[in-house]
C-alpha cells in the first residue's frame, strides 16, 4: 500500500542516519585514543610563538589563555597521572617519552645542583627528588605562551614556578616565569616569596632569598609567617627547620589542592626525618 | 494648486561594465505638471513612460536632477510637504511580521500624529476599508487586495488633503476597482485632491477630471475629461424604423447606411448634425429607436496621440 | 517622536529574528558550559566562567552585528517596504538613526540576557556575583554598536556580502590596532610612518572597548579607563552612523 512504502522508507533512512551517527562518533573516539600517544610529545612544537597567539586571539586573550592553560593542565595530567592510557607505561619504559626523559636528565643542569652545598645530603635527598624530570618537557613554553596572550592570568605562574618545579627540577624555568609574572604583579607578595623558596632551596643564595623575603614583606596583604621567615633566616634557624617553615607557608600561601598535596608529602617526610624537631 | 512641478527633471545614471561606462537614461523630463485643488486627476501612459519616476519625485523618495516640485503649495525638498500627501505606491509592500492595526498605528505616529490620534485613526480607517475581521492578523497572511486595502488605509489615516496613488486599480478584480472608484469619487466630495497613475484607460475615464499624458520622460498631453471626450467622439449612429412606403420615400445617399428588416443604422460624423437629420427622418416618417454616440475609444485616442 | 516610532518598530523586526535567537541560544549555552569546561582548569574555574562568558557576549554581538546590521536598511530596501516609509514627513536620518537604535534595545535585552547567564553561573561557583563585569560588559555592549555601525555604514554603497566581509574585517583590523601601534614606534622612517600613524587613528582601536581581562583578574585600573573608552566608542559609532546618513540622505529609493 501507498503509505507502507513511506513507512519503509522512512524508516530506512532513519536507521541509515543513526547508523552514520553511530559510526561518527564512535571511530572520533578510536581515533583521540589512538592519537594520544602521538600528541603527548608533539604539542607545544606545533602552536606559534606566544606574540603571534596574542595577535591572532585578538579582543579575546582571556578566553585563549584559558583555552591554553587547560591544554597544558591536561597536558601535564596526562603526563604526570596517566594511568588509564595503556600505550603511556610502553612510551615512557621504551617509546619517545624514554628519548625525551632520558635527553633531559643527561643534561648539564642535574649536576649543577649538586654542587649546592648549603643543604645537607638528607634535605637534598628529600627535595631534590625530581620524579617527573623529563617527562613535562613542554610545560614551559606551553605557560610561556599563554603567560604572553594574557600576562595577568596569575595562576600559571605559580603552577609553574611552584608545583612543576618540584617534579622536574627545572629552575631557570621556573625563575624565569616566576619573574616575569613578578614584572606584571610587582605588588603581589607570593612571586618574591616563591622566588625567594627557590633562592634557598636550589640555589643556596642566602641573600638572594632575604631580598626576595623583604620584597615579599613590602607587598600589601604579605602574611605574617613570611616575616617569621626572613627572622629565621637571619637568625640562622636550622636547614630542616627552615625548610620545614618555608613548606608550611607554601601550603598556606595557595588554594591550589595539587600544590598543596604535593608540599605536604614533603612536610610528612621532613617530619619523619632525623634532623627535625 | 495640489500638485505643481516646474521643469522637473530626473536624468538616471547607470554605471556599467565595471564603472567605466556611465549610460544615462531618461526618467521624466522639463515637466511642467498642474494639479488643482480638489479636481481627480488621472495621469496616463505606457509602461516606462515616467509616471512611476514622477510619483517617485513628488513623494521625496527619489530626488529631480532639475527643476522642482510642490505638493499643497510646500516645496517637496522639505519635509512637511509630505503631512499632507497620502501616497499609496504601487503593489504596495507591508511589514509582514506586523498585524494591520500594527501597522496603521505606526504610519500614523510618523506622520505627526500624537499615540491616542495615532490608534483612533487607525480603527477608523480599518472599518473604512473593511479590513475589521483582520486587523490583527499578520501582514503576511494577507491576500493580495488586503494589502491593497491597507495600502490604502496607511494613505489615508492622517487625513491627507492630497492623495497620490501609483496604480491603484490594477491587479484588482472589478468589484474592488469599483470599491476604489468608489472611493475616489468620495474622497472628491470631501474636497481632496486625488492624483492617480494608471494604464487602465477606462477607469481613468470613470473617475478622472482631467488626465495628462505621458511618454518617454514627457507630458505630451494634458485636458478635461470632457474635452477629450469631445475630442474624440467621431460619429455618431443613428438607428430608426420604417416600413415599406417610407423607406421609397428616404434619399440615404448622403449618408453610411445599414438596412436589416425593417431597421435602418446610418452614421453621421458631425454630432453638430444631429438636430438637422432627427428632423429629416421624422419629416420622411421613420420612427426613432436610438441615437449613439460612437466614440473613438480612449484606447485608439491614445495611440492616436502617442503616434503623434 | 518619530524615531521613537521607528526604533521600536525595528525592534519589534529585530527582537524576533530567528538568527539571533539561535545564536543567543548558543551563547547562553557556551557560558553555562563553562561550567563544564572549568572543571579542567585545575582551580581556575571562575576565570574560565567570566572570560567565555564576556568572551561568548562579544562574539554573539559580532555575529549580530554583521547578519543583522547588514540586512537592516538593505532589507527595507530590497521589500521596498522603504516607500511607504520614506514618503512619510519623516527625515531620511530619522529612518537611519531610528533603525540602529530599535536594534540597539534589541541588543540590549540580549545583553541583558545573557549577563544574567554568566551571574547565575558565577553564583554557583562563587556564591556572589561580581559587580565588577558590568564595565567590561558596558564596553563590549558599545563595540558591538560600533560594529553595527560599520555594517550599516558599509552595506550603504557596497553590496551585501562584501560588506558583511569588510565589517568582519574592520572588527579584525580594530583588535590588531594596538600592534599597529608597536610597529609604528619601530619604523620612525618618516613616510611609511605617518601613514602607519594615520591608519592607526582611523581604523577603530577596539582593544580600548576591551576590559574583559582587566575585570576578571581584578586588575587595578585608572577610572578613565573606562570613560575614555565608553566616549570613544560612542564618538565613533556616532561618527559612523553619520557617515552613513549622510550616504542615505540623497539616495534614490
Amino acid at each position: 500500500m501507498h503509505s507502507l512504502k513511506h513507512i519503509a522508507e522512512k524508516t530506512v533512512i532513519i536507521v541509515l542516519l543513526l547508523t552514520l551517527a553511530a559510526t561518527v562518533y564512535l571511530t572520533q573516539q578510536a581515533m583521540d585514543r589512538y592519537q594520544s600517544i602521538r600528541f603527548v610529545n608533539r604539542e607545544a612544537v606545533f602552536l606559534p610563538k606566544g606574540e603571534v597567539l596574542k595577535w591572532l586571539s585578538m579582543g579575546y586573550r582571556g578566553a585563549v589563555s584559558d583555552w591554553l592553560w587547560i591544554r597544558t593542565v591536561l597536558y601535564v595530567g596526562r603526563r604526570l597521572m596517566d594511568e588509564d592510557n595503556p600505550y603511556f607505561e610502553y612510551a615512557v619504559t621504551e617509546g619517545t617519552i624514554h628519548d625525551e626523559i632520558r635527553q633531559v636528565r643527561d643534561e648539564e643542569q642535574i649536576t649543577q645542583l649538586d654542587s649546592v652545598y648549603l643543604l645537607d645530603d638528607h634535605l637534598k635527598g628529600l627535595l631534590h627528588r625530581f620524579e617527573s624530570r623529563g617527562l613535562v618537557v613542554h610545560v614551559y613554553p606551553m605557560l610561556e605562551r599563554l603567560t604572553t596572550v594574557d600576562p595577568y592570568f596569575k595562576f600559571p605562574y605559580i603552577f609553574g614556578g611552584v608545583f612543576i618545579m618540584m617534579e622536574t627540577g627545572e629552575i631557570t624555568a621556573a625563575r624565569e616565569l616566576l619573574e616575569k609574572g613578578y614584572r606584571y604583579y610587582p605588588d603581589h607578595w607570593e612571586f618574591p616569596f616563591y622566588l625567594g623558596w627557590i633562592q634557598w632551596m636550589y640555589r643556596g643564595e642566602m641573600d638572594l632569598t632575604q631580598k626576595y623575603l623583604l620584597e615579599a614583606l613590602q607587598c600589601p596583604g604579605c602574611p605574617d609567617y613570611v616575616g617569621d621567615l626572613l627572622l629565621g633566616l637571619t637568625r640562622n634557624l636550622g636547614s630542616e627547620s627552615f625548610a620545614a617553615l618555608y613548606l608550611s607557608g607554601i601550603h598556606e600561601s595557595t588554594d591550589n589542592p595539587e600544590i598543596r598535596r604535593q608540599v605536604h608529602r614533603l612536610m610528612i617526610e621532613l617530619q619523619k626525618s632525623p634532623g627535625a624537631h | 494648486m495640489a500638485i505643481q512641478t516646474e521643469q522637473l527633471t530626473k536624468i538616471y545614471t547607470e554605471v556599467t561594465k565595471g564603472g567605466l561606462v556611465q549610460k544615462k537614461r531618461t526618467g521624466v523630463r522639463d515637466l511642467n505638471l498642474e494639479v488643482k485643488t480638489g479636481e481627480v486627476f488621472a495621469f496616463l501612459g505606457p509602461n516606462g513612460a515616467g509616471k512611476s519616476t514622477t510619483i517617485k519625485l513628488l513623494t521625496r523618495l527619489i530626488f529631480p536632477t532639475n527643476g522642482r516640485a510642490f505638493v499643497m503649495g510646500i516645496p517637496t525638498a522639505r519635509r512637511v510637504a509630505m503631512r499632507r500627501v497620502g501616497y499609496l505606491p504601487e503593489q504596495p509592500n507591508i511589514y509582514g511580521y506586523l498585524t494591520g492595526r500594527e501597522f496603521l498605528h505606526y504610519v500614523a505616529k510618523l506622520c505627526g500624529l500624537s499615540n491616542t490620534d495615532a490608534r483612533n485613526q487607525a480603527e477608523i480607517l480599518i472599518r473604512q476599508v473593511g479590513l475589521e475581521g483582520r486587523a490583527d492578523s499578520h501582514v503576511r497572511s494577507y491576500s493580495r487586495g488586503m494589502t491593497q486595502r491597507l495600502g490604502l488605509a496607511q494613505a489615508l489615516v492622517h487625513d491627507p488633503d492630497l492623495l497620490i496613488l501609483d496604480e491603484p486599480l490594477s491587479n484588482l478584480d472589478p468589484i474592488g476597482r469599483k470599491e476604489v472608484r468608489d472611493l475616489i469619487l468620495e474622497l472628491k466630495k470631501q474636497g481632496k485632491t486625488i492624483f492617480f497613475s494608471s494604464h487602465i484607460l477606462s477607469d481613468a475615464e470613470l473617475v478622472a477630471d482631467r488626465v495628462g499624458i505621458l511618454n518617454m520622460g514627457k507630458l505630451i498631453r494634458t485636458g478635461k475629461m470632457d474635452a477629450l471626450d469631445a475630442a474624440r467622439t467621431s460619429s455618431v449612429e443613428i438607428t430608426f424604423q420604417t416600413d415599406e412606403t417610407t423607406r421609397a420615400r428616404m434619399d440615404l445617399t448622403h449618408w453610411d447606411a445599414v438596412c436589416q428588416d425593417m431597421n435602418i443604422m446610418i452614421r453621421i460624423e458631425d454630432a453638430g448634425d444631429i438636430p438637422k437629420t432627427l428632423k429629416q427622418i421624422e419629416q420622411w416618417g421613420g420612427k426613432l429607436v436610438s441615437v449613439i454616440p460612437q466614440r473613438q475609444s480612449l484606447e485608439e485616442y491614445f495611440m492616436a496621440e502617442l503616434g503623434r | 517622536m518619530r524615531i521613537q516610532a521607528i526604533a521600536a518598530n525595528t525592534f519589534r523586526e529585530t527582537i524576533r529574528d530567528r538568527v539571533m535567537i539561535n545564536i543567543l541560544l548558543f551563547a547562553v549555552g557556551l557560558i553555562l558550559l563553562s561550567l563544564i569546561i572549568g572543571d579542567w582548569s585545575l582551580g581556575q574555574q571562575v576565570k574560565v566562567i567570566k572570560d567565555l562568558g564576556l568572551s561568548a557576549m562579544s562574539v554573539f554581538g559580532l555575529l549580530i552585528a554583521v547578519f543583522i546590521g547588514i540586512r537592516l536598511m538593505v532589507q527595507e530596501l530590497e521589500r521596498r517596504t522603504i516607500y511607504i516609509l520614506a514618503s512619510k514627513p519623516v527625515h531620511r536620518w530619522e529612518i537611519v538613526v531610528g533603525k540602529f537604535l530599535g536594534l540597539a534595545s534589541t541588543l540590549a535585552i540580549n545583553v541583558v540576557l545573557m549577563t544574567a547567564a554568566l551571574w547565575a553561573v558565577d553564583y554557583v561557583m562563587e556564591g556572589r556575583i561580581d559587580i565588577g563585569l558590568i564595565p567590561a560588559i558596558v564596553l563590549i555592549y558599545v563595540e558591538i554598536l560600533l560594529i553595527v555601525a560599520f555594517a550599516i555604514f558599509f552595506s550603504s554603497f557596497i553590496s551585501p556580502t562584501i560588506g558583511a566581509i569588510m565589517t568582519l574585517s574592520v572588527f579584525i583590523v580594530g583588535h590588531l590596532s594596538d600592534f599597529l601601534r608597536e610597529y609604528v614606534e619601530i619604523y620612525p622612517d618618516q613616510g611609511f610612518h605617518w601613514f602607519l600613524k594615520a591608519v592607526y587613528y582611523i581604523v577603530p582601536n577596539l582593544e580600548k572597548l576591551n576590559m574583559k581581562i582587566a575585570v576578571v583578574e581584578h586588575l587595578e585600573q585608572p577610572p578613565h579607563v573606562f570613560a575614555y573608552g565608553l566616549l570613544y566608542g560612542l564618538a565613533y559609532l556616532s561618527l559612523i552612523l553619520m557617515l552613513s546618513i549622510l550616504l542615505y540622505q540623497k539616495r534614490d529609493f
